[in-house]
């Protein structure tokens, strides 16, 4: 037998060392060289496009968006959330060019950038051409707009980059205002080509729909990004929207953020999330609950005890507006209704919209600030929920549409604001009168009460002039540059073509 | 008996026969004899008989005993063994009884160098060999830990006590920025995975390492010995009566040290003193804190004192036994052994338990110009892993855990178990019962490995010798894992199965051709080798089981199956090489050594797909010369120097240049979730090797008689083109990070090793062993190129702090000027009068103008951890038989972050959180901020490993052999430093920051060798 074996051995070396004795190529077993050859292979690599968007609503973008607002802090509590003073920066303002949110926003945007562009080129180049290439096409250049609308938005003066394979020399900032153009023009574009049918085949897909509601958040902040106002064209865009019949309000305002929320008739764009079926990734449960608040939702994990909303913010809320039931304000229950307590410290675990600083080892301080519960949390996950997130919904439309209307002095927005659908409006389902008349601090006060928590906070204060305005707690009246992230400091450092948003260094 | 004997006379009479026939016409007579130690009289086996100026000869059996034919007209036998003096022997009788003294030197030891061998004395390149007498001995489980401290250059280091935690090996510091270990090759079988490899290995089959320490030395291993090579010999059979030996020990260790946590009653004493204190700070938010403090005693306290890390820990037993049966006849020799080592944790529920069996045997025929070697090889280790210790196909475990950190966390007043008897639950972030955390979770992995390799050689003329070698190497590791339901972490239970195989071919063709003319000699090596390494393997989980008793034996019998919870992989790397080597000697005064390898790896891009890796070196002995014969003092001098290439791929995934198209998640579809496909990597056509050159100046001494000798080294390398995730500019890449060839790092050093006889005499010896070592590694760019991309790094972060509140916390960076993972901190400044840190604050000249609570990067100051040198000293006495020795080990300047102390010692976490006594001292009122507080002096001097062992005087026929020995492991460690031991990883992100690491032991150990 080992003679045997010996001779094989002995064999197979002289054998192998002969034919084989300089073929290197390897072979690959499980990784793909060949692929984009049948139509279910092109819609599996378009596919990309869309699931890297499920690094949206959890992560850098809602940091940048919502925790640089009025609407969400992240104190230090004892020694947790203190994270090499990255929440506080982002409170207070003081961020600078290496803050970790910040380079992740921008690598989120760039990295869904060139996804798309090497997916546009590799489908444009197939032979045979797929037969529904136009309408992939337009899918995945709306797509790449909604990246360079984050990347207008948040950073102003990026670069724009059409194609995959680019000479480093010729990537460099673009003004903001030409940014504008650009993303305008591509959802011009493109939007013929899509589809504008709703239902389950285009569910958490692009449709005309998605594009004329990027088109109107475009042309509402088109002021602050280019200086020049287009408030008509926001109010076409929205009015597309609302006349197509296709959404309607949701009575219940929480049927859009529950967590089987497929069946919401108002959100126009969701990115789906399935966490028990693999796709993972929204976690605001895990980053606003307490250690504790696992008994109350009954989550397999110990939530963070992190993101919480100010007494100034909540207390814009009236205590019968409906929508005010997003927030965990006072004594906590488990799900048998027995009070809860901290378990470390053994208070009460009660809390409180009072966030009295921005740093604190307090034991009480465990429970400061109001919780959300907008999107419900999803039992017996270790963490990732199972809610779709709305990006885009018909409330947003019509107070975007009646925001245009009043800052044009055109149409009727104490009517758009009421405008019924399902025999509600966005007033009457809250459990609120409907508007009689309305000026632009209400209106932001409304658009705080509707759309908290949905990331578009940062926005809307901007818009108003009051993104920079000192807070409680321990903020101060922040610097006019704030208004604008900075190119993030690694990217400055790879390519010496960019450069650096005013006021911050070089 | 009888018949046996003869027939070995006879064989070995057929033996001389044909040998004397071809090499001289001459009437012969036989001489027998015996040949033993001076000091001990044991018999020496192994020991080679020559007829002086003649190349004929023979070697000792296991009885030293030896027979000879020679030619009448021989006067003189020269008679020589490894480890002993050569003695020169006059044939005035038919019986000799040879006395051979121990040598000091070993200059005639013969030394592995790859593809071939050397004498000591003939050596050009660094090399250094350990043979079994000088092993470390007691709780070893881990071949290297024999050798660990007896290397200048090769830095071991064991972080924590766990059997399953990999050692981190470095020899003259590592390549690549991460680091890597030497190329280990056991018995001319060289594997890819350093650890894995190691890992199948009893120690007590090992006969010998061989360490090639520059790159003149490692060079012929090419692309694949950039790290240095260590050369692995195991025990092989010897001619002459069958031989039966048996090494047997049982051992029990215990934590050596433990974290100063606050006890029971010291957390009571804390609560309403120190606590309330605390509290009393912030009187806005606690305006009663007696009140508060109290209220949390009375809450929290259940009565008991329970110290965690006690209640995890037991003392541990080892036992080893090992049997091996060797022997043959003049043609033939066999050994075969059978190894068990089984190595309790000191954690519950952690260990080891190892089965091995080898068996080699050799061949000779054809007129003794055909030698057959034959390997066969087989281990099973069945691993017990602590809870969240992670199944990985490279090495074990990082020998850390975060159940320690549980413990640490668990208050001292909570009961194990409550009345019912279950265990008492706790669950918050960093809480949860400790002990039902290890009894609770089933982490289990077999590991089997099986191996076979021939080896033939035939010598078709005089000197030359071709030969084949094939070896087929599988590798099976089977992981099982099960965590159950606790109903208070509401969690879903978890059983995953795992398989993962490697098959492994090495062959190769060779030649060799030696030959003398006068004073001159050369000897020629060429070989072609072909390896392939092929790995696959799949994991299965589910999740939702409602009959824990299945564990993970029926994953079909859930209710939970996710996305992720399936895989399988399969990849091959195949790599081809033509190499050669000269080495030329003249008059035994001036040697020449040059090597030239030329490597072919499917690893590579299109654009560098075969790499040359040269190497020349040079030695003078310069004791040969005529002016310095006369010399009294001096016995041997030689100067060495040496330049070579080498290379590292180890750091390569096996398609790491091609564009691949992999899954990228799943994707939503009109009530679908179907599977999405994206390019998983870029292609590289320009990766290659990292290319370490290096330089190398020694010289090797013997003095005083022989009695003190020595070696001293001067390197200087620089590797260039060294592999690393490289930052990519977004726009336009698709990531931020590929694998590129750019950086260049130098690492630089001396080593000295000195090899002393203090005293010898009869009843008494002392020898005496020390080595030193230095090495200063800078990374001196981090530049480099990607498809025609200039990438240029002026800092990368590296390592980071971590636990609570700390996310984001680096503390070290990989920067151009300073060595590889230098730390980037705050200098501490103090506390201000309520307790806060004080930073000092640098301005842009870099002048500390002031104490600062918010520092910035550029108060940030860098500090290299990386210890000023290393050593080892060894000292074994010998009386009458008796022997005594002990081997001590150190660092000196080393640092090491205490990241477990930081996140411990912080009075903010009580009452919940049990914290460090130094907490309730130290001040500190807030998170405690990573900065220099926390980066301690961390040199160290431990004493390794101390035995005494006696030698009985046997007379028995049966027992030849029978020793006892006592042996103590890790008996003291000299260290400022507070943390539970000062030796941790030196490589990786984590270098040189302490966390949560498996607890060090102390163990003693009885033992018994024996030979029938």
């Amino acid at each position: 037998m080992i003679q045997r074996f010996c001779r094989l051995t002995f064999l197979t070396a002289v054998l192998t060392g002969v034919f084989s004795c300089t073929n290197l190529d390897p072979k690959v077993y499980d990784q793909i060289e060949n692929f984009w050859n049948t139509p279910e292979q092109v819609a599996a690599g378009v596919a990309p496009a869309y699931s890297g968007l499920r690094g949206l609503p959890s992560g850098a973008i809602f940091n940048l968006n919502e925790v640089t607002s009025d609407e969400v802090v992240v104190p230090t509590r004892g020694s947790d959330w203190y994270d090499n003073g990255a929440w506080q920066q982002l409170w207070q303002h003081g961020w600078d060019p290496n803050h970790g949110d910040i380079s992740s926003a921008w690598t989120f945007i760039y990295t869904g950038v060139a996804n798309i562009n090497r997916i546009l080129q590799t489908v444009g180049a197939l032979e045979p051409a797929p037969s529904d290439l136009a309408g992939i096409q337009a899918e995945l250049k709306t797509i790449r707009a909604f990246y360079y609308f984050q990347a207008l938005d948040l950073f102003g003066n990026v670069p724009v980059v059409e194609n995959y394979e680019v000479d480093l020399t010729t990537v460099t900032n673009k003004p903001r205002a030409e940014v504008f153009a650009f993303v305008e023009n591509e959802l011009k574009t493109n939007l013929p080509n899509l589809r504008d049918a709703v239902d389950g085949s285009t569910y958490g897909k692009v449709t005309q729909w998605f594009s004329q509601a990027l088109l109107a958040k475009l042309y509402l902040n088109a002021q602050v990004y280019t200086g020049t106002p287009k408030w008509a064209e926001c109010i076409a865009a929205c009015d597309a929207i609302i006349n197509s019949g296709k959404y309607s309000i949701q009575p219940n305002f929480f049927d859009n953020f529950k967590v089987n929320n497929e069946s919401s008739v108002e959100n126009i764009f969701v990115i789906p999330f399935d966490a028990t079926k693999g796709l993972g990734g929204l976690n605001t449960q895990m980053q606003t609950l307490h250690y504790q608040s696992n008994e109350t939702f009954g989550l397999a994990a110990t939530p963070w005890n992190g993101f919480c909303t100010v007494a100034d913010f909540y207390n814009q809320f009236d205590p019968v507006d409906k929508r005010r039931e997003m927030f965990l304000v006072g004594q906590q229950y488990s799900r048998t209704g027995e009070p809860l307590e901290d378990l470390q410290v053994k208070l009460p675990l009660k809390f409180d919209p009072d966030v009295t600083a921005i740093s604190s080892a307090a034991p009480s301080f465990r429970m400061a600030g109001a919780r959300s519960v907008k999107y419900q949390p999803t039992p017996n996950t270790t963490g990732d929920m199972n809610n779709d997130f709305a990006v885009f919904r018909l409330g947003d439309i019509i107070l975007m549409k009646a925001e245009a209307e009043l800052r044009s002095g055109t149409g009727d927005p104490v009517a758009t604001l009421n405008y019924q659908s399902s025999g509600v409006s966005i007033r009457s389902r809250a459990g609120l009168p409907d508007f009689t008349s309305i000026n632009l601090d209400d209106l932001l006060k409304e658009r705080a009460r509707e759309m908290a928590w949905e990331m578009w906070r940062r926005n809307d204060l901007i818009r108003f002039g009051k993104y920079l305005a000192a807070r409680v707690p321990e903020k101060a009246v922040s610097q006019s540059f704030r208004t604008l992230f900075p190119i993030p400091k690694a990217e400055l450092d790879r390519n010496s073509n960019l450069t650096q948003n005013d006021g911050y260094p070089q | 008996m009888a018949p046996k004997r003869l027939l070995q006379g006879i064989a070995l009479s057929i033996f001389l026969l044909f040998f004397s026939l071809s090499t001289a016409l001459a009437q012969n007579k036989t001489i027998t004899g015996k040949v033993t130690d001076s000091k001990d009289s044991a018999p020496l086996v192994g020991a080679t008989i020559q007829v002086k100026g003649s190349r004929s000869g023979t070697t000792t059996g296991t009885s030293g005993d030896f027979t000879i034919t020679v030619p009448a007209s021989a006067k003189i036998l020269a008679v020589s063994a490894v480890g002993y003096e050569n003695q020169d022997v006059p044939i005035d009788s038919d019986n000799l009884s040879v006395l051979l003294v121990a040598s000091t030197s070993n200059l005639d030891e013969v030394v592995v160098v790859g593809y071939g061998t050397a004498r000591k004395k003939d050596l050009t390149g660094a090399v250094t060999k350990v043979s079994a007498k000088e092993f470390n001995t007691g709780v070893v489980s881990n071949p290297l830990q024999q050798i660990q401290g007896k290397v200048a250059g090769l830095v071991i280091v064991q972080p924590g006590g766990d059997p399953n935690a990999d050692l981190t090996v470095r020899l003259r510091g590592a390549t690549s920025l991460t680091g890597q270990p030497p190329l280990v090759v056991i018995d001319g079988i060289a594997l890819d995975d350093f650890n894995q490899a190691i890992n199948t290995l009893n120690p007590t089959d090992v006969e010998s390492y061989d360490i090639l320490r520059d790159a003149s030395a490692a060079a012929i291993y090419g692309s694949r010995g950039a790290n240095g090579v260590i050369i692995i010999t195991t025990k092989k059979g010897k001619s002459g009566r069958t031989q039966v030996d048996y090494a047997g020990s049982i051992g029990i260790s215990n934590i050596s040290r433990k974290l100063d946590m606050l006890s029971a009653d010291d957390w009571r004493k804390a609560i309403p003193n120190e606590w309330r204190d605390y509290l009393a700070l912030d009187l806005a938010n606690n305006p009663n804190p007696d009140s508060l403090a109290q209220a949390n005693l009375t809450a929290l306290d259940k009565g008991v004192n329970v110290d965690w890390v006690d209640e995890i820990t037991r003392p541990a037993v080892f036992t080893s036994h090992s049997i091996a049966i060797g022997g043959g006849t003049g043609n033939f020799n066999y050994r075969a052994s059978v190894g068990y080592v089984d190595q309790q944790g000191v954690v519950v529920n952690s260990g080891k338990k190892m089965t091995t069996a080898r068996f080699t045997a050799n061949q000779k025929g054809l007129d003794n110009r055909l030698n057959v070697q034959y390997n066969l090889n087989a281990s099973t280790t069945k691993r017990d892993f602590l809870p969240d210790q992670r199944n990985t196909s490279q090495g074990v475990t990082d020998g850390g855990s975060a159940v320690f950190n549980l413990a640490y966390n668990y208050l001292p007043v909570y009961p194990v178990k409550n009345a019912n008897g279950s265990y008492f639950q706790i669950i918050d972030q960093d809480l949860e019962n400790p002990l039902a955390r290890l009894k609770d979770v089933y982490s289990k992995r077999q590991d089997n490995f099986y191996q076979g390799s021939v080896k033939v050689d035939y010598e078709f003329f005089s000197g030359f010798k071709l030969g084949t070698f094939g070896a087929m190497s599988r590798y099976n590791d089977v992981f099982d894992y099960f965590e159950p339901k606790i109903p208070e972490k509401n969690n879903s239970p978890a059983a995953v199965k795992a398989n993962a195989n490697k098959a492994i071919f090495n062959g190769d063709i060779h030649a060799n051709y030696r030959k003398e003319f006068g004073a001159h000699s050369i000897n020629v090596t060429g070989v072609y080798e072909y390896n392939k390494f092929v790995n696959d393997g799949f994991v299965a989980g589910a999740r939702g089981y409602i009959v824990p008793e299945l564990l993970n034996n029926n994953l079909g019998a859930n209710s939970d199956i996710r996305s992720n919870d399936i895989g399988s992989y399969k990849g091959e790397v195949k790599l081809v090489s033509f190499l050669g080597r000269v080495e030329y000697n003249f008059d035994d005064r001036f040697l020449v050594t040059a090597n030239f390898r030329r490597d072919g790896s499917s690893k590579f891009g299109a654009n560098h797909r075969w790499g040359d890796f040269p190497s020349i070196s040079a030695a003078w002995t310069m004791s040969n010369e005529g002016f310095m014969k006369d010399i009294p003092w001096l016995n041997f001098l030689k100067l060495r120097a040496s330049y070579g290439l080498t290379g590292n791929q180890d750091n390569i995934g096996s398609y790491a240049y091609q564009l691949l198209y992999g899954t990228q998640g799943l994707y939503y579809d009109n009530g679908n979730l179907l599977q999405s496909y994206g390019v998983s990597q870029e292609n590289n056509p320009d990766l290659k090797w990292e290319v370490r050159k290096s330089m190398n100046f020694g010289i090797d001494f013997t003095l005083l008689n022989n009695r003190l000798s020595g070696t001293l080294d001067v390197f200087s390398d620089k590797t260039q083109d060294m592999l690393f995730t490289y930052d990519l500019p977004q726009p336009p890449f698709l990531t931020n990070r590929v694998t590129a060839n750019a950086a260049t790092a130098t690492n630089k050093g001396v080593e000295l090793s000195l090899n002393g006889t203090i005293i010898r005499n009869n009843n008494f010896s002392w020898n005496a062993l020390f080595n030193v070592g230095t090495l200063r590694n800078r990374i001196t760019n981090l530049n480099g190129n990607f498809k025609g991309t200039e990438l240029v790094i002026s800092r990368r972060l590296y390592g980071y702090a971590d636990g609570r509140g700390l996310s984001n916390a680096y503390i070290s960076v990989l920067q151009p000027g300073y060595t590889a993972g230098a730390f980037w901190l705050w200098e501490f400044a103090g506390l201000d009068a309520t307790g806060k840190q004080l930073f000092n604050d640098y301005d842009e000249n870099g002048k500390v103008v002031g104490t600062t609570r918010d520092p910035k990067d550029d108060d940030r100051v860098f500090i290299d951890p990386t210890p000023k040198f290393t050593w080892g000293f060894t000292n074994n006495f010998t009386y009458k038989d008796f022997d005594l020795s002990f081997a001590i080990r150190g660092v000196q300047g080393q640092k090491v972050f205490s990241n477990t102390i930081l996140n411990l010692a912080t009075i903010t976490r009580l009452a919940g959180n049990n914290i460090l006594k130094e907490g309730l001292t130290n001040g500190i009122t807030e998170q405690p901020q990573p900065s220099t507080y926390w980066l301690k002096n961390a040199s160290y001097m431990r004493m390794d490993n101390a035995t005494l062992g006696y030698n009985f005087k046997m007379n028995s026929k049966v027992v030849q052999y029978l020793r006892v020995f006592f042996a103590a492991n890790n008996l003291f460690v000299v260290t400022p430093y507070k943390g539970i031991d000062p030796e941790i990883k030196v490589d990786g992100d984590r270098r040189y920051i302490d966390r949560n690491y498996y607890p060090k032991t102390r163990s003693f150990t009885f033992g018994i060798n024996m030979s029938l």
